[in-house]
């Protein structure tokens, strides 16, 4: 039954955006309609009209919001204020121009440098790193007097940081940092290759 | 039934105890209306007059029972936790 009940509601709101304005038309007629018949039965037990109007407005309560709520039924009220906010930005944007205009430019030469910023940094830090598999790498932090940090997970996290006392665990490991003084090859993963075996000895030489 | 009718059904059968503002009356019908649960015709009033009459289409009776089956069993729960044992 909900399914149902689902499905012709998008029927109907579908059969609403054909009908358009008379949906509109046939709320205020028959609201129209309710408040003459309540002042006719007012009038019919002797009220004077004008007191009957007013009280039949009074039993009815907020006309304005019962004829848009009931308007709101029909229609697909998300996307509706959706469109009803751009639409108010878009208005309010072209009110204040020179605003605008800053405000356009600002993001646009702020997001341009940046982008242009960060390309110049992957190309010539990361993507070209003389090393067979970047990923791979890990770098030696400087929170300690020696760490070493693997490339992937943000800085601050400890648990991508072996520590000092860590490092004695690996006697290999840790020979090989001192003896090459920051070019690694781990054990079980050939990290550098050809073009960083001259690194290497660069490092070693100088 | 129109909506002006359906306002003073309520009115006079709980004896004006349920005196809600009228008008909230047609957002609700227009949604049961969305929904499939009532169908609406415009037809003449004994006054004469166009009116908008609704009625329970199948769907709607048989929401109806459903929903009246749950707030009975609420009601009875109700009655039954503050009788006096």
């Amino acid at each position: 039954m909900r399914t149902m009940i689902r499905l012709m509601s998008v029927v109907n709101r579908l059969r609403a955006l054909v009908l358009g304005r008379r949906i509109e038309r046939d709320l205020d007629e028959e609201m129209a309609f309710h408040l003459d018949a309540k002042v006719r039965e007012l009038v019919a037990e002797g009220v004077p009209e004008a007191e009957a109007r007013s009280a039949a407005r009074r039993a009815f309560g907020n006309l304005t919001l019962a004829s848009e709520d009931s308007r709101a039924a029909w229609r697909y009220t998300f996307f509706d204020s959706i469109l009803q906010d751009v639409r108010y930005g878009a208005r309010a944007l072209r009110r204040t121009p020179v605003f605008t205009v800053a405000v356009t430019l600002t993001l646009a030469l702020g997001i341009g440098a940046n982008t242009a910023i960060f390309t110049l940094i992957d190309r010539v830090l990361l993507r070209s790193l003389a090393v067979q598999e970047p990923d791979a790498l890990v770098t030696f932090g400087s929170r300690s007097p020696v760490g070493i940090r693997t490339s992937d997970g943000p800085p601050e996290r400890d648990n991508n940081l072996f520590s000092v006392s860590a490092v004695p665990r690996f006697p290999a490991l840790r020979r090989r940092v001192l003896r090459t003084g920051g070019c690694l090859q781990l054990p079980c993963h050939d990290l550098f290759g050809e073009r960083c075996a001259g690194a290497r000895a660069a490092t070693r030489g100088g | 039934m129109h909506g002006y009718g359906v306002a003073q059904f309520i009115r006079q059968r709980s004896e004006e105890v349920l005196q809600v503002g009228e008008g909230s009356l047609y957002p609700a019908l227009q949604r049961l209306q969305v929904k499939g649960l009532v169908a609406a015709e415009w037809r003449e009033s004994d006054t004469g007059r166009r009116a908008r009459y609704y009625r329970l289409t199948a769907l709607g009776r048989a929401q109806l029972g459903a929903e009246l089956e749950s707030y009975q069993r609420v009601s009875r729960a109700i009655a039954r936790v503050l009788q006096p044992a």
